[in-house]
């Protein structure tokens, strides 16, 4: 299966309309039920490893293709030399991607959705910004991806700054708690492609699954929480809060909506 | 009706002493006489071919009753301990010098590998959900809580309970070792990764050693060269070599050109596959075990160049399931016999250690007492489970279908299979078609836990 964002897949299929502004694709025709298995075999493409990615497809204006055959059209000669710093797992309809990335425009980030249609949706929505706004949106991007299974093949030690987990999948079920996005277990990896001082963004309107990623990272060695008053200061907080389909939701019920944030820290020994 | 075959071979740290796993069952061999040291089944005489009865020290189980298929194998470093772990999640702790059990505990999941750190004092596991549990070897079945059909559903996702592995893959778990300094610990899972961990603060992650494009099934740390190099063997057709802390491959040895085997169909979804290594204690060789493949690989690992070299082609009388060096040097093969009439096949070969010729001696105990008949013979080999399909599963399902349909017809295997079915707890075998399991979509070819 073809899920790497390409020139090849332009946002024509759910658009309408002839004026030069390419119309954002509708999320109707993207929806997909919210759950997916996360401990089956997806037909996932990944690299084998770090150094085996090609960044071109998501990121034309940043990476050089590493094979001149299947190269992107419009896509630059020379790596920009930037790597992707912040990734959202389970980013759904890229609601924060699109937020962030004019806050932090040289940044580059990456949305991963297991779902496909929800994949394609975000894939089109960012070919549409940047057709509608050059120069833009060049620093974000989706895959889809199994987040829990395959981070370490795409991001090296501590490439990280910062990982948004945000409203997951609740798994309500104590079985299915396993399933869960944060565990003790994920968490160490999580750390792996964090660096140290980097940040884990954890919200949440179930307070349940709140109460469980907050004592899952507060157990953990590698994780501490940041204090509120240290929040304030964080350009992203806001859009963790609203910048999302879910959050949005949320909002409308006037529901709660629980926010954790986490640095990375090192071992004390 | 044919033998059982021996499914695992171990060596004893510092005896000449190798134990033999076969079915629920375990026989410890001086590996100097061939003679049976122990046994945990009542061994009759059969057709001895002149042979003396050998000495033996019956020590039966005593859960003689429990017909749970012994998976793993670990002797602690002092060779005081021999821990084992079969299909029915049960660990035991065997006392080497009385053969006697210990105690046991139950696991949380089967255990896939076993490992003592260095003072024996813990057993690493890791186990077929990817979680690798640091447990204390003297307390049996105090921690984990032996789960009974009524608690399974609760206690199966409460994290909270019991003990808490040191790290975990989201992908079934398939080897470990600890590094021989005890500071680290290095897995492999079914999604090709190797990881390099703190040991025992599992939690921090050193790196990753990624470069199998399908399942690893082995790793072992390589003698000399003060320990930094790693060998995995995996489902692509090839044995890799590590700089394991540095993450970084050395080496891709090719399998298919070793044996003169033409390179695998672009659509293939089966490759060669390295089942297990052994690893010689006197010289730097190392077997190598492939699946479905009577030919043994002897590599020599080239200390001075770091390079592994192919040393010799070893042609076995069948499909091998374990090979392991005695102390001596001596190669110990374990293979399925021949299902052809009239043939008999040597369930155990061993080789010399010089120029690897046959020491029949060796092995006659052994070959006429050792195993004992079974009506037909369980399938031995488990790769199946570790295999991802990118086929329909429909496709899939409608295939295994008509190959059981055709087993029936041709009976024999038919009750076997029915039998197999019952068993919860068993793996999913190649051609067993009619599970719940096989039925449900892109889940089924997962190892894993079905989630919906």
């Amino acid at each position: 299966m073809d899920n790497v964002a390409g020139e090849k897949r332009p946002a024509e299929t759910a658009v309408e309309g002839t004026s030069t502004e390419v119309r954002l694709p509708q999320k109707k025709y993207f929806r997909q039920r919210a759950h997916a298995n996360v401990f089956s075999d997806h037909h996932l493409d990944y690299p084998v490893s770090p150094a085996h990615m090609d960044w071109s497809k998501n990121f034309p204006q940043h990476f050089a293709p590493k094979d001149n055959d299947a190269a992107v059209e419009g896509a630059v000669t020379k790596d920009s030399g930037k790597k992707v710093e912040f990734a959202d797992i389970g980013c759904g309809y890229g609601g924060l991607l699109v937020a962030l990335s004019t806050v932090f425009p040289d940044t580059l980030m990456l949305g991963m959705e297991i779902r496909v249609k929800v994949e394609e949706y975000v894939n089109q929505k960012i070919l549409a910004l940047r057709q509608n706004h050059p120069g833009s949106y060049d620093n974000v991007s989706i895959l889809r991806m199994n987040a829990m299974k395959f981070l370490p093949n795409f991001f090296e030690k501590h490439q990280l700054s910062k990982l948004f987990f945000l409203f997951p999948d609740p798994h309500f079920k104590k079985r299915k708690h396993k399933a869960r996005i944060i565990t003790s277990t994920l968490l160490s990896e999580y750390a792996y492609v964090l660096r140290p001082g980097g940040i884990i963004y954890t919200i949440s309107d179930v307070k349940d699954l709140h109460l469980w990623m907050v004592k899952h990272l507060d157990a953990h060695p590698l994780f501490v929480k940041i204090p509120d008053e240290e929040l304030v200061d964080d350009p992203a907080v806001e859009h963790v809060r609203t910048a999302t389909e879910e959050g949005q939701k949320v909002e409308r019920n006037k529901g709660d909506k629980y926010l954790a944030c986490y640095r990375r820290i090192t071992d004390e020994d | 009706m044919p033998l059982l075959p021996f499914s695992h071979i171990i060596r004893h740290p510092s005896k000449d002493i190798v134990v033999l796993s076969f079915g629920e069952h375990l026989q410890a061999v001086d590996t100097k006489s061939g003679v049976i040291l122990a046994s945990t089944i009542a061994l009759e005489e059969r057709e001895a071919n002149g042979l003396e009865v050998q000495p033996v020290t019956n020590t039966p189980d005593e859960a003689q009753n429990n017909k749970a298929r012994v998976q793993v194998m670990a002797f602690s470093p002092d060779g005081a301990f021999l821990a084992t772990a079969a299909d029915d999640k049960i660990m035991k702790i065997w006392d080497t010098e009385s053969w006697k059990v210990l105690g046991t505990r139950t696991l949380v999941r089967r255990s896939n590998a076993l490992h003592f750190n260095n003072s024996g004092s813990h057993v690493v596991t890791a186990d077929k959900f990817g979680d690798i549990y640091n447990m204390i070897r003297d307390i049996p079945d105090v921690v984990a809580p032996v789960k009974t059909a009524e608690t399974t559903e609760d206690a199966e996702g409460d994290e909270d309970e019991g003990e808490q592995p040191i790290l975990g893959h989201v992908s079934m778990a398939t080897d470990l070792v600890l590094t021989p300094d005890n500071k680290y610990v290095i897995t492999s899972d079914r999604d090709e990764h190797i990881r390099v961990s703190q040991y025992p603060k599992g939690h921090n992650i050193e790196t990753y050693c990624l470069g199998h494009t399908s399942f690893v099934t082995t790793i072992r740390i390589l003698p000399g060269t003060s320990h930094k190099y790693l060998i995995s063997g995996a489902g692509d057709a090839t044995i890799r070599v590590w700089e394991y802390m540095q993450g970084r491959e050395v080496q891709t040895f090719n399998i298919r050109e070793a044996l003169g085997m033409p390179p695998a169909e672009a659509d293939a979804e089966d490759d060669v596959t390295v089942f297990s290594f052994a690893v010689c204690p006197t010289k730097s060789h190392i077997a190598a075990v492939i699946e479905k493949e009577s030919r043994l690989l002897i590599l020599q690992w080239n200390v001075a160049e770091a390079k592994l070299e192919l040393f010799k082609i070893l042609e076995l009388e069948g499909k091998p399931l374990s090979a392991e060096y005695d102390r001596s040097g001596n190669l110990w093969t374990s293979v399925v016999p021949s299902e052809e009439e009239g043939k008999s096949t040597s369930l155990i070969s061993v080789y010399d250690s010089s120029n690897y010729a046959i020491q029949e001696d060796l092995a006659k105990y052994i070959n006429t007492f050792g195993s004992r008949t079974v009506e037909t013979l369980p399938d031995l080999i488990f790769t199946e489970e570790l295999r991802k399909h990118t086929t329909d599963w429909r496709e899939l399902k409608k295939a295994r279908e008509e190959k059981e349909a055709a087993r029936l017809a041709g009976d024999p295997d038919a009750p076997l299979s029915k039998k197999r079915r019952k068993n919860k707890n068993s793996r999913k075998i190649p051609g067993q078609s009619s599970t719940a399991a096989s039925s449900e979509p892109s889940a089924a070819t997962s190892p894993d836990v079905a989630m919906e």
